[in-house]
């Protein structure tokens, strides 16, 4: 379960506060997906920044399996984010030195009582249809390929939560079909709360409910 | 996947990148390995050559008399010697000169050795090459000197050597005026002086100049046939095995001792060929009578030059010798003070009786041994017949040329006698009695009267031992002198064993620790080499920042992310140092040639060559890992801290946020500080000495320096150039180009830093530069108001003062009128190590300068520190010299910069010496000069230097102090003049130069890896820009595409450079000029501009050509693609 509740954000600049968020709050739970939408700029990478914990809320509070991420300490809260996050990004951020396989292990790296192993690698990169790039390094790879490791990647940990900021915006149309399907299917599979931010109502209508961000609050459509 | 895969990956992956850090950090270790390498290499060498000119030779003896060449054969044949050591080998070594005579080329401070066959079964066939002796009339040269004389094998040499005699020549009977000897020989063969040809009793730097003159032929020059003065060892046991083998093997003719039997008068007297019985002989004696429980006599005979019976009628008699004795004397009892007693000759030709009063003229030793009549009267206390001990010529021991002549008009002694007043009687009595004495006095009064310098000389001529009823004379003699051998330390007479392989191998550690010296030189290329290590280190994890980004979104700890980086960073460092290890031996080959040649004068060592050792590299390759992996952790510190959405967004610092950074006003108060800190420091030192004051203002440059790029550091986190862009134009472009300085400040402010503590540092090291004045009239001054310096192989024994001690030096007319512009200092010199910079090996016994009282009370000099507690003292600290210390120590002035950095003492501090007879005595810092022409030496009281060195004979060193238009001529005049007392005159304020030229070298070796630093930190400089450009080159290409000019990029790329530079270099130089202040108002011409301008300029144009190398980077750049980036 995933409750963000009267989340606002702002950001220091000369000329005063700059809020961005404005008690925008989200709640869904396990095996439920959602969909923020929402003109660039009004906050939604902001967002799931937020809830994915890699920046703090001005005020607000994010609740996940009971447990208030930003409450912990720094360390507990890594371990918090590499057990119960998984990140999918528009640009797949797969590291160049490793391998596809190994690229998929890298958040197992982080904690030595990952529940990452090699072979639930595999197994997520043949059900993203991989299997034969295991040893292959993401230069030889296409984009559907790269954004195909990343969703691994995030999957690896079997987290609570999926956080997919424009999965397929660097995709073609027929590559971010499949990776679209892919990511639905795997969210389905997995029981996880996935939250996907785009501009592709395409997307959109294939993941689940739509909310829209509009001057710094969620608005369910 | 293990985080030790990743890692390898992750090093394989960035090669590139990795490549350049891995360079910077062999750079880095290269300069701390290699200095290592350059201590090594220094101690090394200084080994090499210390010890292989010692061939195969572990100890060694040199005595300051001669002794008798069977004592080599004695220790050679004892038993202990052959079980414990292989060769013993006698020799004579003496200092002199040497000449050409043809080209009448000459040179002085020659060591002569005379040697046989023996001396070069000590070749160590691994170093020299085997050489045989040669005999007659010939000489081996070796390299050094034949290359001084540009001699050749046939050529004739003069080798003027000195002569000491028996007999301590500024005594009554010394023979000051046959102190020499000249040698005419061919030169038979020319030696390397790799090897024993080389030989030097003590280690130094110079190549020693020697000269192998054939064993006898030195005795017989020297009319030493059979004596010795110096024994060379093979073999490695113990000095102790040595030192009890020799005190086995000594005997009293060693020493030129002798127990002569009168079996005539029934007695036994010890007596010595150097008249008087030496102290240390005297004490052992009367320790041995005591043990024995023996009787006797102990004497004293001195000459009278006339005995007058005082009366209406006087009457004298010419030339008698006068014995005090401590006994009575045929009839008459001992004599008390003020009486005489007359044997039956004199008495006659006096016509003296009892009760009459006599007056007894004689000549005592003043200074350089003049002579001065003095007189004494007695009363006639007795009259004694010529019967029995009152006619034995015995009291007075035999001197040749005297004792020995048939008649008085065949004396030949060594002062001036009248043989006008010799009457026919005094000729009768001659043959009669010889130099039987014509009266006795009390012993107490004869030592006070003639003694001179008792604790030097001696105070007896003879001890009598009288016969035990019960025992013959032989048997007395023998058992006397066992039981004299067995009381006397043969160390006291200056039989004492030097280590001579040890000692070289000790002072080959040298005084200075040139590692670390070097650690200290290239300590700026070192953080020069870390900084770039950090920059490049950190341009690299930029270059993957969303990596970074990316592993802290997946729950990476950022202590582990850190971990991770520093652990590829631990990687890079390894493989870094390695190669430095390697390009280490390059710049420590590189130092030792700058060492060789351009830098010679700071150490004067022709003979350095590499030398390695596994420590040095161990030590230097974990320093060098250490420093590396410490910048590369330093590098990343707040990466990890950033905002991992910022990080995936590929941005490793806060750039482009408006709010201002809160590092500005901590800068601003670290500016202040800086400020504060730096004007307190000059005025606090102001009006301090040089010393005080040139680090007071270098210590507040410094802090000026912080405050400076302190300021610089606000400026640029409230956002650098702030000024509206409005107008169009070149202003525009350069403002919009500084804009840029502020977006990475670290990367600004590190670069900057680097150029503006190398041009600091650079800079002001100027103001360490010693600039040779010529201050030689100034008595207070380094040089003391001396113009000259002069030393002689030979000592002198006159008075170059006087018109009668320069013709006893054979003067002409010529020469001695121009000496009367002169005056002369003389100083008593005891031959050491030399303590000044210019000496590497460690000064284990400094040399030592003995100053008259004359000199004392002149004073003179300028002093850095002194022990002085009264007015008289303070006003003149060489007084201070004249000090008693209840612990027994010797006062003695010492040059500050030697005393502190090569003796590693100081004022108030002491140092342990060994005397001539073996004691340890500890000599304390009175006082300290400053600046002075005394760096080489320490200086004492003459009459300290000679209670320790009593075998000092003559003085050795000199200062002239001469009007500056004489200064030429007189010197010239002087070594003509006293050629053949190896006379070598030199100018104080060169010698003064010579030992600033060290420091000054020393700076300028600094100046030169303080630059090479530079050139690092403008190689970093050239990165950052490079690295800006490309980060940039989206915007620099919308430019392009909004139609900006070719030169409008140019001049938005250079302004960001050539504000950096310029910061840089005003941050660096503003306070160098503060620092060097004081020596820019004191000597403006003591300031190398033009190297520093040359410096300076060289930084400014390293910097544009990188601004340039950017700006083509900026050109080259491809528009469309970095469009599409944006």
């Amino acid at each position: 379960m995933l409750h963000a509740d009267s989340i606002s954000k702002e950001y220091p600049t000369r000329s005063g506060p700059l809020a961005v968020l404005r008690g925008a709050s989200l709640r869904l739970e396990s095996g439920e997906a959602a969909v923020i939408m929402g003109p660039s700029g009004s906050g939604k990478s902001t967002l799931l920044n937020i809830l994915g914990t890699l920046e703090t809320p001005s005020t607000g509070k994010v609740d996940v399996d009971g447990v208030d991420p930003f409450s912990l300490p720094p360390k507990q809260l890594a371990r918090y984010r590499n057990a119960q996050i998984g990140f999918v990004f528009q640009d797949h951020h797969l590291l160049p030195q490793c391998t596809v396989l190994e690229n998929v292990l890298l958040p197992t790296l982080a904690d030595a009582a990952s529940k990452g192993t090699p072979e639930r690698a595999r197994h997520l990169l043949d059900r993203v249809g991989l299997t034969d790039r295991l040893e292959h390094r993401p230069a030889e790879l296409s984009g559907g390929e790269r954004q195909r490791t990343a969703l691994a990647r995030a999957l690896i940990n079997r987290p609570t939560v999926i956080l997919a900021d424009e999965p397929t915006g660097n995709l073609d149309q027929s590559i971010a079909e499949g990776v679209a399907e892919l990511l639905v299917e795997l969210h389905r599979d997995e029981k996880t709360v996935l939250i996907v931010v785009t501009h592709s109502r395409h997307l959109a209508d294939r993941i689940g409910s739509i909310h829209q961000l509009s001057e710094g609050g969620l608005i369910p459509e | 996947m293990r985080l030790f895969d990743f890692h390898r990956r992750s090093v394989t992956f960035f090669w590139r990148t990795n490549l350049a850090v891995m360079a910077g950090v062999a750079v880095g270790t290269a300069a701390l390995t290699g200095a290592l390498l350059v201590g090594d290499s220094m101690r090394g060498s200084l080994h090499d050559a210390a010890v292989g000119r010692l061939g195969l030779i572990d100890y060694a003896m040199v005595t300051p008399g001669y002794f008798q060449e069977s004592l080599c054969d004695r220790i050679s044949d004892s038993t202990e010697f052959g079980q414990s050591f292989n060769h013993v080998v006698p020799a004579i070594s003496v200092q002199g000169s040497a000449t050409q005579a043809e080209t009448r080329a000459r040179t002085n401070r020659v060591d002569v050795f005379g040697v046989d066959d023996r001396f070069w079964t000590l070749v160590d066939p691994a170093v020299g090459p085997a050489v045989n002796m040669p005999a007659g009339r010939s000489v081996l040269l070796n390299a050094g000197l034949a290359d001084e004389l540009a001699a050749e094998v046939g050529d004739t040499i003069l080798l003027r050597i000195g002569k000491s005699g028996d007999v301590a020549i500024e005594t009554l009977l010394g023979r000051r005026d046959d102190a020499g000897v000249t040698l005419r020989l061919e030169v038979s063969g020319i030696v390397p002086v790799d090897g024993l040809a080389g030989f030097a009793l003590s280690p130094r730097q110079p190549i020693p100049l020697n000269a192998f003159v054939p064993l006898s032929v030195l005795q017989s020059a020297l009319h030493r046939d059979g004596r010795i003065n110096a024994l060379l060892i093979r073999g490695r046991q113990a000095i102790a095995d040595l030192q009890e083998i020799l005190a086995a093997e000594y005997r009293l003719g060693d020493s030129g001792i002798t127990l002569r039997v009168d079996n005539e008068r029934g007695y036994v007297a010890l007596e010595s060929e150097a008249f008087l019985l030496a102290p240390p002989v005297e004490s052992a004696a009367r320790r041995a009578v005591s043990a024995l429980n023996l009787q006797s006599t102990p004497v004293l005979t001195y000459l009278a030059n006339s005995i007058e019976r005082l009366g209406d009628d006087s009457r004298g008699i010419p030339y008698s010798t006068i014995s005090a004795i401590g006994t009575g004397i045929g009839s008459a009892p001992e004599p008390e003070e003020g009486e005489i007693v007359l044997n039956g000759w004199a008495a006659d030709d006096l016509q003296a009786r009892p009760g009459d009063s006599v007056r007894v003229s004689y000549y005592m030793t003043g200074r350089f041994g003049q002579l001065e009549t003095q007189t004494a009267e007695f009363r006639v206390a007795a009259v004694v017949p010529m019967a029995g001990d009152v006619a034995d010529p015995g009291f007075t021991p035999s001197y040749p040329g005297i004792t020995d002549s048939r008649s008085l008009a065949d004396w030949d002694p060594p002062f001036p006698v009248d043989l006008n007043k010799v009457r026919d009687q005094d000729d009768i009595y001659w043959e009669s009695y010889k130099a039987a004495p014509k009266a006795f006095i009390n012993l107490q009064e004869g030592i006070s009267l003639w003694a001179d310098q008792p604790e030097r000389f001696g105070s007896l001529t003879s001890l009598r031992i009288m016969p035990e009823a019960d025992k013959g004379l032989e048997a007395l003699a023998a058992g006397f002198e066992a039981e004299l051998l067995a009381e006397l330390r043969v160390e006291e007479l200056g039989f004492g064993w030097q280590s001579i392989r040890a000692d070289a191998e000790a002072a080959s550690r040298g005084s200075t620790d040139f590692g670390g010296l070097f650690m200290g030189f290239s300590l700026f290329l070192i953080v020069s080499a870390a900084m770039l290590v950090a920059l490049l280190f950190r341009l690299a994890v930029e270059h993957r920042v969303s990596e970074v980004g990316i592993l802290l979104a997946t729950g990476f700890e950022p202590k582990l992310v850190r971990h991770m980086l520093v652990s590829e960073g631990v990687i890079l460092a390894g493989l870094g140092s390695l190669a430095g290890l390697a390009l280490a031996i390059a710049y420590a080959w590189l130092m030792l040639a700058g060492l060789r040649s351009w830098w010679s004068e700071a150490v004067h060592a022709p003979f350095l060559t590499l030398h390695t050792t596994p420590l040095s590299f161990g030590i230097g390759y974990v320093a060098g890992v250490g420093v590396a992996v410490l910048s590369i952790a330093w590098s990343i510190r707040g990466l990890t801290s950033l905002s991992p959405r910022l990080l995936i967004a590929g941005r490793a610092t806060q750039e482009g946020s408006l709010a201002p950074r809160p590092g500005s006003i901590r800068s601003k108060w670290v500016a202040a500080c800086g400020f504060a800190i730096s004007l307190a420091l000059m005025a606090a030192t102001a009006k301090s000495g040089a010393a005080a004051r040139a680090g007071g203002f270098f210590g507040g440059g410094a802090c000026a320096l912080v405050g400076c790029l302190a300021l610089f550091r606000a400026w640029l986190n409230q956002g650098g150039q702030s000024g509206a862009i409005v107008r169009t134009g070149v202003s525009a472009w350069g403002r919009l180009g500084m804009r840029n300085a502020p977006r990475n400040i670290g990367r600004s402010m590190l670069t900057t830093s680097l150029i503006a503590s190398a041009t600091f540092v650079i800079a002001a090291l100027q103001a360490f530069r010693i600039e040779a004045v010529d201050s030689a009239a100034d008595k207070s001054s380094g040089s003391g108001g001396f113009s000259l310096y002069a030393e002689s192989s030979v000592p002198l024994a006159f008075d170059m003062n006087t018109a009668a001690g320069r013709d006893s030096l054979n003067m002409n007319s010529e020469a001695s009128g121009s000496l009367e512009a002169a005056e002369i200092f003389p100083f008593r010199l005891q031959g050491g190590d030399e303590t000044s910079c210019v000496n590497l090996y460690l000064k284990k016994q400094p040399r030592l300068l003995g100053a008259t009282e004359v000199m004392v009370q002149r004073g003179g000099f300028v002093f850095g520190a002194t022990m002085a507690e009264s007015d008289e003292e303070r006003a003149n600290p060489w007084l201070l010299l004249r000090r008693r210390f209840d612990d027994g120590a010797y006062p003695v002035v010492g040059d500050e910069a030697a005393v502190l950095w090569q003796l590693h003492s100081g004022l108030g501090k002491d140092i342990t010496v060994k005397d001539d007879r073996g004691n340890d005595v500890v000599l304390r810092f009175v006082a300290l000069l400053k600046g002075s022409l005394f760096q080489g030496e320490l200086v004492m009281s003459e009459a300290n230097l000679l209670q320790l060195h009593p075998a000092t004979q003559g003085y050795g060193f000199f200062l002239v102090e001469v009007p500056a238009d004489q200064e030429k001529l007189v010197g010239q005049l002087l070594e003509r003049s006293l050629a053949d007392f190896g006379f070598d005159v030199g100018r104080t304020s060169e010698r003064i130069a010579a030992y600033s030229a060290v420091q000054n070298t020393y700076l300028s070796t600094f100046q030169t890896l303080g630059g090479l630093g530079l050139v690092l930190g403008t190689v970093g400089l050239a990165v950052v820009l490079l690295r800006n450009v490309w980060e940039r080159r989206s915007e620099l290409a919308l430019m392009r595409a909004l139609g900006f000019s070719s030169i409008a990029l140019g001049w938005v790329v250079m302004a960001e450079n050539v504000l950096l530079v310029s910061v840089g270099l005003a941050c660096g130089l503003i306070p160098a000029l503060l620092a060097i202040s004081p020596h820019i108002v004191s000597t403006p011409s003591g300031i190398a501009w033009m190297s520093m301008g040359g410096m300076l300029l060289s930084v400014l144009v390293t910097g544009v050509v990188a601004g340039l190398l950017a700006l083509l980077a900026t050109f080259r750049a491809p528009l469309l693609p970095a469009l599409r980036c944006e």
